[in-house]
């Protein structure tokens, strides 16, 4: 019974079919070339986007080099700034102990010269 | 005394040896086999276990996919084939394929997508021969479909089209030629192919960054539906799934679109396409037709697909590979990993998987199309 309704029972002769089939056939060829076509053509664009993007990352990457070279110069500059303020407050140590001994023997702090300074464990 | 004989006598008349025909005998023997093949030989086991047993107990227990018309009860199976009928299960293995997918190769070379459309023509050449055979247009178009090696889509045209009745032996004709491409393939890639075809080394496809890949299944989207609105159940949840992959912000919904989600639908779909083989539905004269259709509409559409990448070989003075035309006919990846098992044997130095990866998906996308392009014309929504 199912079999029977499958099979094309109408009335149509057995060209009609064919010519009908031929023509579907040819719409669905073309419809489907069309749209593959045509998908092809838009997902072609996109190596443009790829391009542009790695312009972007280009320029970024030269803004960077730019930027790694100030923040190089800067951390330099800290580095000497922290060394010179180090030996800055070195200094002002040396001056203190300088006074500090003067006071407990008595002499001048021309008389002697503190030559290291040595932290002791205790 | 009495009371009891007339239990044990019900009871005898109950059981599945009274009820059943030869026919039924034959299928329990060809699930058997299909069992066998999956388990012993690993022919595509997720697949072929679920059918097998589907196909096991329909025909054992007809009721199990009994439809619930004339009063009788609704079988198990039969609900879970209302969701093949209503085009669910193959929409959810569609997001599932689109979240396990990298469409990389086809952006990278969209010249791939004039090879997925080329694997078609095998669709057209059996829907011709369809009708020759005798099947009205509907029936013939879902037949076709086959030759596109996808079963999901296959299933859902046939539910699309109003053929449930063919729905069985063209799910199990579509799965079958799917696992069998390894086996159609090749002679078929050889026979139109010289060595030095084969033997072309073709040049390293470009990076495709991330945005590009993001794009891609908004754009097709947007481009398909829009052409053809009848394919968005297909494309839509194919780029959806892919979408997920893709945008990197919702890894939990690509891991369950592409595991547990997948495995569930396979589970459902599996058994209730093998529930719908039940002896009297396929044992009959369409069943061998819509096999050797499929057969034909698989071996034309390999021959198109490389007989196109041949043209594409020419055009492009020998920079393509005419085997990954072959590719075209979707069954993603296995039909991409003949072609580069075929172009291997040629030169063990030729890579060609990738290359073939961009007409494998095309060859997806193409046969939605086709799926959209048939509704389209038979007035299906």
């Amino acid at each position: 019974m199912v079999n029977q309704m499958i099979l094309a029972a109408d009335a149509m002769s057995l060209s009609d079919k064919l010519s009908t089939a031929g023509r579907n056939t040819l719409i669905c060829v073309a419809i489907v070339f069309l749209v593959l076509i045509f998908m092809s053509l838009v997902i072609s664009l996109f190596k443009f986007i790829n391009k542009a993007e790695s312009a972007v990352a280009k320029k970024k990457a030269a803004k960077t080099k730019d930027k790694d070279e100030s923040v190089a110069i800067e951390s330099v500059n800290n580095a000497v700034a922290q060394i010179e303020s180090r030996e800055e407050s070195e200094l002002e140590l040396v001056a203190v102990i300088a006074a500090a001994i003067a006071a407990h023997t008595g002499q001048s702090t021309d008389d002697f010269v503190v030559r290291s300074i040595r932290k002791i464990n205790r | 005394m009495e009371a009891v004989l007339d239990t044990l006598q019900n009871l005898l008349g109950q059981t599945a040896f009274m009820s059943l025909s030869w026919g039924n005998y034959v299928m329990i023997l060809v699930a058997l086999v299909f069992l066998y093949l999956a388990i012993a030989k690993g022919f595509e086991p997720l697949l072929l276990v679920p059918i097998a047993f589907g196909m096991l107990l329909v025909n054992m227990f007809p009721g199990i996919m009994a439809s619930g018309e004339n009063g009788e009860t609704e079988g198990l199976l039969h609900f879970f084939y209302r969701l093949d009928e209503w085009s669910i299960l193959p929409s959810l293995i569609f997001m599932g394929v689109g979240a396990m997918t990298d469409f990389g190769p086809l952006i990278a070379n969209p010249k791939s997508f004039l090879l997925g459309a080329a694997a078609q023509i095998g669709i057209f050449s059996a829907y011709f021969l369809a009708i020759l055979l005798g099947f009205n247009g509907e029936a013939a178009a879902a037949i076709s479909i086959i030759g596109g090696a996808d079963g999901p889509t296959s299933i859902f045209l046939a539910g699309k089209l109003g053929q449930t009745s063919l729905m069985g032996p063209i799910a199990v004709a579509a799965y079958s030629y799917m696992s069998l491409v390894p086996i159609i393939q090749p002679p078929i890639m050889k026979l139109l192919t010289t060595k030095k075809e084969r033997a072309i080394k073709m040049e390293q496809l470009r990076p495709v960054s991330k945005l590009e890949k993001i794009l891609f299944p908004i754009i097709v989207t947007i481009v398909v539906v829009m052409i053809l609105p009848t394919t968005a159940p297909l494309i839509g949840m194919l780029m959806l799934g892919n979408l997920f992959r893709e945008c990197g912000v919702v890894k939990q919904l690509t891991e369950t679109a592409s595991n547990a989600l997948m495995y569930i639908v396979v589970i459902l779909l599996g058994t209730s396409v093998g529930a719908s083989t039940s002896a009297e539905a396929f044992l009959n004269i369409n069943t061998l037709k819509i096999v050797l259709l499929g057969l034909v509409a698989f071996a034309v559409g390999t021959a198109a697909g490389v007989l196109f990448g041949k043209l594409m070989c020419v055009f492009t003075k020998g920079k393509v590979n005419p085997l990954i035309g072959s590719a075209g006919v979707s069954a993603v990846p296995m039909a991409a990993r003949v072609s580069q098992k075929v172009g291997a044997q040629a030169d063990p130095t030729n890579f060609l998987l990738m290359h073939a990866m961009g007409p494998n998906v095309a060859g997806v996308i193409g046969t939605a199309v086709v799926a959209g392009t048939f509704m389209a014309i038979f007035g299906v929504g």
